[in-house]
């Protein structure tokens, strides 16, 4: 049942995987390459601005996960609430809750396989040229922007499964705010202090999309 | 589908968290407005404060007893900062306190110094660039190295990015045989190449001690400061004057200031009552006579004037803060709100502010009309009533956009 499961997530979302894929590669590629060309103009100059503004080269990235996130959470869960296909799948003789937690599952692991496969590329090709201090810098300035990606991704799951229109935009009130918060523009470490409460905002994020489930099983209108 | 009614309470908490930011800081948006002080200058003239206020197109120039001055006139009594302007008007007096004074001798002695609590809570990188502060030319010239200091010394060759073992072997010995213990604390300089000369850096060691580090004719110079067998070191700040006569300000852990003198590391401590380095302000606009200090503080900004030579008090005058917009309408909105930035840390933190009991009031009014509007359309009516008369403003948001459980 599972591995049906998620071969009717993985029919949804592969177009716009590979499309990520190729859209981060880029991503990465592009800072890669900026940054050899900063540093070999002067490595000298370039690394002491580093160090005396405390700057990241890691900017073009901000707002990938977040675009990513949300863009995955609509093209899984638009085919589910057109014609209220949802209805099919909760009736699948597996309990609900697993269903919803596969499906999630399925998305989370995809942006985590993503996020990954990106975020090592980058930091490694930086840390070519750069010492550990600078790369972890570059590491945690940019950790806000992907635990932002997975929690647009929870909350967008949220919104859409809602299956009423007004109520979606009262759920987009508060999501908007809560993801503002990985966005802020700040210091590198300036997050330090910050990130166990949105590790609590992301993984309360998981449990939201239910509540929208269970109204929409229960018929709302 | 189970627990229906607890992720409903966490939807209805994580809102109320978030109206809790986002509606305070909305409402501080339009009705906050900056604190305005009038600029304070200590005459050493007429040895009193003098004040230039302006209020639209109008500037009131007088000093502490009320007198008003025209703009020559200030000028004049402020020969240490309008010097220039009086010098074009052949109106510089040729001396002051019975003293001969020179325009080269004015700008040598003045200096503007300046703390901000955000100097002490701003996330580092821990890499500083260690210059030669005695270069070949005027000019400070950057070494194509930077260094860590926190378990160990170690310069980390920029071209090849691998760790320079010899001088990193060299200052780490150096270090070691003037009593350094690592790991440090903190280390503080001024890491730019536009300076006017170089000191390098200032690191408080594991045992408290501060030891001034920099680099001469490409070795290591290192000399524990003494500073704490008087005092104990909370934070150093570099700064780099043109008449070099101090490294730059100390502050101890009850708040002292004290100005660490070169060569020697001798330590004056300022007449200033205690600094809170988490909270207030400093800013100090000195000539070689007198030094108007300003300390900015949640309640308004103290100004004292201390004379040059041993930091005495010898005036000190208060201006009180005037309540805002804000603090007008937070106490009746809003009996706690949370903030995650703050002016005085480039931190980002979750912080819960208390205003007044008075802002109960509103939570109170909050939680009636929702009862009375509400009581068609709602389940557990007073339930949800008495958590609004707790959590307010923010509170019935989050209960009116979260639907009942059906």
């Amino acid at each position: 049942m599972y591995t049906s499961l998620f071969y009717k997530e993985w029919i949804k979302a592969r177009k716009l995987l590979l499309l990520l894929l190729v859209v981060f590669a880029a991503a990465v590629a592009y800072t890669l390459l900026t940054t050899i060309k900063q540093f070999h103009a002067n490595p000298v100059a370039f690394w002491e601005f580093i160090v005396e503004n405390n700057s990241i080269r890691t900017g073009y990235m901000r707002y990938l996960p977040l675009g990513a996130g949300i863009l995955l959470a609509i093209v899984q869960l638009t085919p589910e609430m057109h014609n209220r296909r949802l209805k099919l799948t909760l009736h699948l003789p597996l309990d609900e809750s697993k269903i919803l937690c596969s499906m999630s599952g399925f998305g989370l692991a995809l942006l985590s396989g993503l996020f990954i496969l990106s975020g090592t590329a980058l930091l490694l090709g930086l840390r070519i040229y750069f010492c550990p201090e600078i790369v972890y810098s570059d590491f945690i300035a940019s950790l806000p922007w992907w635990m932002g990606g997975f929690t647009a991704y929870l909350l967008t799951v949220w919104i859409c499964l809602e299956p009423v229109w007004k109520q979606r935009i009262f759920n987009a009130i508060p999501a908007l705010c809560c993801i503002s918060l990985f966005y802020t523009k700040a210091l590198p470490g300036a997050y330090v202090p910050l990130l166990p409460w949105l590790t609590v905002l992301m993984t309360a994020g998981f449990f939201f999309p239910f509540y929208s489930a269970i109204r929409f099983k229960h018929g709302v209108q | 589908m189970k627990h229906q009614h607890i992720i409903r309470i966490a939807i209805v908490l994580a809102g109320t968290l978030v109206f809790m930011w986002v509606v305070p800081a909305l409402v501080k948006l339009g009705a906050s407005s900056p604190q305005r002080y009038p600029f304070v200058y200590y005459s050493s003239v007429i040895e009193q404060f003098c004040f230039r206020e302006t209020a639209g197109k109008t500037t009131v120039r007088r000093d502490a007893s009320g007198k008003e001055y025209t703009e020559a006139q200030f000028d004049s009594i402020m020969p240490m900062l309008y010097y220039r302007q009086l010098s074009v008007n052949g109106a510089m007096p040729d001396s002051i306190q019975g003293r001969a004074v020179t325009m080269p001798e004015i700008r040598q002695h003045s200096f503007t110094y300046r703390y901000t609590p955000v100097k002490t809570a701003s996330p580092s990188q821990g890499l500083y660039v260690m210059y030669e502060s005695m270069p070949r030319r005027l000019t400070i010239e950057s070494p194509g190295d930077v260094f860590r200091m926190k378990d160990g010394i170690a310069f980390v060759d920029i071209a090849t990015n691998t760790v320079n073992e010899e001088k990193s072997a060299l200052f780490a010995a150096e270090l070691e045989k003037r009593g350094y213990r690592f790991p440090a604390q903190w280390s503080q300089g001024v890491i730019s190449t536009k300076k006017p000369y170089d000191e390098g850096y200032f690191s408080l060691d594991a045992e408290g001690k501060l030891f001034h580090i920099k680099m001469v004719n490409g070795r290591p110079f290192i000399r524990d400061t003494r500073a704490s067998d008087t005092v104990e070191v909370a934070y150093f700040d570099m700064s780099l004057v043109a008449d070099k006569r101090f490294y730059g300000f100390l502050y101890d852990t009850s708040g002292g200031m004290y100005m660490v003198e070169s060569p020697g590391y001798r330590l004056i401590k300022a007449e200033l009552p205690p600094i809170d380095l988490k909270r207030d302000e400093v800013m100090i606009m000195a000539n070689m006579f007198f030094w108007t200090v300003s300390v900015t503080t949640p309640e308004g900004r103290h100004y004292y004037a201390l004379e040059n030579r041993r930091l005495g008090k010898v005036d000190e005058t208060f201006i009180a803060a005037t309540p805002d917009g804000w603090s007008k309408s937070a106490k009746w909105l809003f009996p706690v709100y949370l903030t995650f930035e703050n002016h005085n840390s480039e931190y980002l933190k979750p912080a819960l502010t208390f205003t007044a009991w008075t802002a109960w009031a509103g939570n109170l009014a909050a939680a009636v009309l929702f009862v009375l509007f509400a009581r068609r359309k709602r389940k557990n009516l007073l339930r949800q009533g008495g958590y609004i008369l707790i959590a307010g403003i923010a509170g019935l948001i989050a209960i009116l956009i979260t639907p009942d459980e059906n």
